[in-house]
């Protein structure tokens, strides 16, 4: 039986063991169940093995996030073995630390917002944070699915397309298998897949099935349900206001939902809740993840989009980054194989921001409207009231060492941080000329300070079963 | 009330500083910075690298290369980055500038043009990469079947028309994007772009160009694939890869592409000139 820190879902079929010694058959494989092992690979990436030897999805987006920035880590270094030397993955190291990055806001959600009051975090945030009927608990909650959401969706789109030019791009004695990776790259379709990794990837979170059951748990949760009859108790007050017996209803409510919220987690909480236990008000946060997570269910036209994605059919950028890595690997010019990690950068980038990210988490409004005033908060108080939009080049997530990021749209000067924000990270042509300065500053360090960079890259690799 | 009103004229008086960026290579960073025009840089330090970078360049602002005889001015700007190394006396080895939005094919087409125009009016002679052919017009962005591709840089004397422009970069193909590379006094300039169709975004369908110029000590950029050629070498020793054979086997195979090309070239009515 799944515990309450995973998913119920089945990622891995079962197979027959060939009982007889040093016997051998001939076949021949269809891209498509090379692609449904590529698609496998990437769900048990991010799962657990059961004591029932089924695999199962780790819920905790952080510690995904975390095994999805060891994976893109370890590719980049496994590329060049695998390939005998004649080929390394560029994008997957630039994307390990942007990841890295992102399980950091995920921390940084989880305990600096949702782990404080909402009166304090509205005390901090009053200029930038709160607007309309949000509460900062509700822009959180927002972030931290859509964190969640595009991360998880990201990898499940763009690790197998890298895995399997690894896996069957190569012959054992290294030669390049070009002819069959052009075949193959336009054959890989969610609909073809081994009907196991199929329904795996039907189930995943933010999809339609995953949707409706979530919807039939909030309607049925009893913590919830629970925690709303004690913050709606009728308290004798002591004052005319009735302050004091709203806040002791409110305390009961939040104690009792941190008392009891693991009762009814089974991987659908966000965050999962294991962490509640410190959040000092427990009955808001599951409030607005109510709120946040019932929105998200009823945005049909979202699901539409990432049932689109999830099709996982071959894209112009995808067939880009074949054609880059083909021509690197194939060459024995030095300069010409950086000149094709260059192109395959370029193209990956593209793929990940037009085609996967854009459609699953920038094109909603109401994120829109959230990391925007989020922006606006990092960007006029230097990212002392809320982090700054930024890819951090080291292993580490903080920058008391001397370090380097790469700030989305950092202010020029004191009137220009006072005056506000002038891109906007939903914005996809803003988005696409910062994804310009990352790739830029990324290329200088991988030249200029590669022994630092693989250094930092191995140290990320070692989340690999975090 | 008098505080806030002093406060304000402070910040704007700040915001007022900045007219125009202008930098040139070889001195120290801090002192570059400084004399740069830009008020405030985001610095950072890692590894042996030093960073000074602005982004977003407010509006309007262009960037002024001022070595004589090579002036440059560049706009408009999204970032404007110094790189320098500790262990090369802090002297700035690079610079980078990216272009801000360009959102046409045509505005794209007109900006490259007037880019390359300035650095043939000044004293800059094309660069040719010792991996490519040294051929004049359209040859230059040719391969050996006669396909377009970005792989080396373009003869700068050629003008790409705007039909040609869009075929290169239509269809978004990274192996298409064509680039120029210069040197002049010493520094290698190379100027290159890429460029995102967005056929499916919500309202607003337009190509989005991210230009760029990286400017870099040419003797600092030779050491530096060196060491980068040594690192490979080195890694092929421990995994047992031929990274040195295979370099060498490269240089046989450019050569022999290389003449290929020049030939084609010759044959198309272009030239083949001295590097």
């Amino acid at each position: 039986m799944p515990d309450d820190s995973h998913y119920d879902l089945e990622v891995l079929g079962t197979c027959m063991t060939n009982p007889t010694k040093g016997s051998q058959f001939g076949a021949t494989v269809e891209c498509r169940y090379l692609w449904s092992f590529a698609q496998e690979e990437a769900l048990v990436a991010l799962s657990e093995k059961g004591d029932d030897g089924c695999y199962r999805l780790i819920a905790d987006p952080e510690r995904r996030a975390k095994r999805i920035a060891a994976r893109y880590a370890d590719m980049y270094f496994q590329s060049a073995i695998k390939s005998g030397g004649k080929l390394q993955f560029y994008w997957v190291a630039a994307a390990a630390f942007a990841v890295k990055d992102i399980a950091e806001s995920l921390r940084y959600a989880r305990e600096e917002i949702l782990g404080i009051t909402q009166g304090a975090a509205k005390g901090l945030a009053s200029l930038a944070v709160t607007r309309g009927d949000d509460t900062p608990y509700d822009h959180t909650e927002r972030i931290y699915a859509a964190l969640a959401k595009g991360n998880m969706w990201l990898f499940m789109e763009i690790y197998p397309w890298l895995w399997f030019f690894l896996e069957y791009g190569f012959d054992r004695d290294g030669t390049l298998k070009s002819e069959r990776l052009k075949h193959c790259v336009t054959e890989r379709d969610w609909n073809t897949l081994q009907q196991q990794s199929k329904k795996a990837v039907e189930e995943l979170p933010f999809g339609p099935n995953w949707f409706t059951r979530l919807e039939a748990r909030l309607a049925a949760d009893p913590v919830y349900a629970r925690g709303k009859v004690y913050a709606n108790m009728d308290l004798p007050t002591t004052t005319e206001s009735g302050k004091g017996a709203q806040m002791a209803a409110a305390e009961a409510a939040h104690e009792y939902v941190r008392d009891n919220v693991k009762s009814y987690d089974a991987g659908y909480r966000f965050p999962p809740s294991g962490y509640w236990h410190v959040f000092p008000e427990a009955y808001f946060v599951m409030e607005s993840e109510r709120k946040e997570l019932l929105r998200l269910a009823g945005d049909s036209a979202a699901t539409a989009r990432l049932v689109k994605v999830r099709n996982f059919k071959v894209t112009g950028q995808i067939q880009n980054a074949y054609d880059a890595c083909i021509q690197g690997a194939s060459s024995v010019d030095p300069k010409v194989k950086k000149e094709c990690q260059q192109k395959e950068l370029i193209a990956i980038l593209d793929q990940e921001q037009t085609n996967v990210l854009q459609p699953l988490i920038y094109e909603d409004p109401k994120f829109k409207v959230t990391i925007d005033l989020n922006h606006q908060a990092s960007r006029m108080t230097g990212g002392w009231l809320t982090p700054q939009i930024k890819v951090i080049w080291s292993a580490g997530n903080e920058v008391s060492d001397p370090t380097l990021e790469t700030i989305f749209d950092e202010p020029t000067g004191l009137w220009d941080r006072a005056t506000g924000a002038s891109q906007s990270l939903t914005n996809l042509h803003d988005r696409m000329i910062f994804a310009g300065k990352v790739a830029t500053d990324f290329n200088r360090l991988m030249r200029k300070d590669l022994e630092y960079m693989e250094g930092e890259l191995r140290k990320i690799r070692a989340w690999f079963k975090a | 009330m008098m505080v806030a009103l002093l406060l304000m004229v402070l910040l704007q008086v700040s915001c007022k500083r900045m007219q125009e960026i202008k930098f040139e290579l070889g001195d120290d960073v801090v002192e570059t910075a400084r004399h740069s025009g830009v008020p405030k840089f985001q610095v950072q330090k890692v590894s042996r690298s030093i960073i000074y970078s602005v982004a977003p360049v407010p509006e309007g602002i262009p960037v002024r290369y001022t070595r004589p005889g090579y002036e440059l001015s560049i706009a408009p700007l999204f970032s404007f980055t110094l790189y320098a190394e500790e262990e090369r006396s802090r002297k700035v080895d690079e610079v980078s500038i990216i272009i801000g939005h360009i959102t046409s094919h045509e505005a794209a087409h007109a900006f490259a043009e007037q880019m390359i125009a300035q650095f043939q009016k000044g004293k800059w002679k094309r660069h040719i990469p010792e991996s490519c052919p040294a051929v004049t017009g359209r040859s230059s962005l040719l391969d050996e079947t006669g396909k377009w591709t970005g792989n080396c840089p373009a003869d700068p004397d050629y003008k790409l028309s705007l039909q040609e422009w869009l075929e290169l970069l239509q269809d978004q193909n990274p192996q298409k994007f064509p680039k120029w590379e210069w040197l002049g006094d010493g520094i290698f300039v190379r100027f290159y772009m890429w460029v995102s169709t967005y056929p499916e975004y919500p309202g607003d369908t337009r190509p989005s160009y991210r230009f760029s110029l990286d400017f870099q000590i040419d003797t600092v950029r030779k050491e530096t694939d060196a060491e980068l050629e040594a690192h490979d070498i080195k890694e092929g020793e421990i995994h047992g890869w031929p990274v040195a054979a295979r370099i060498a086997a490269g240089k046989i195979e450019t050569a022999k592409r290389i003449k290929l090309l020049e030939e084609n070239a010759v044959k198309r009515g272009d030239r083949v000139v001295d590097r």
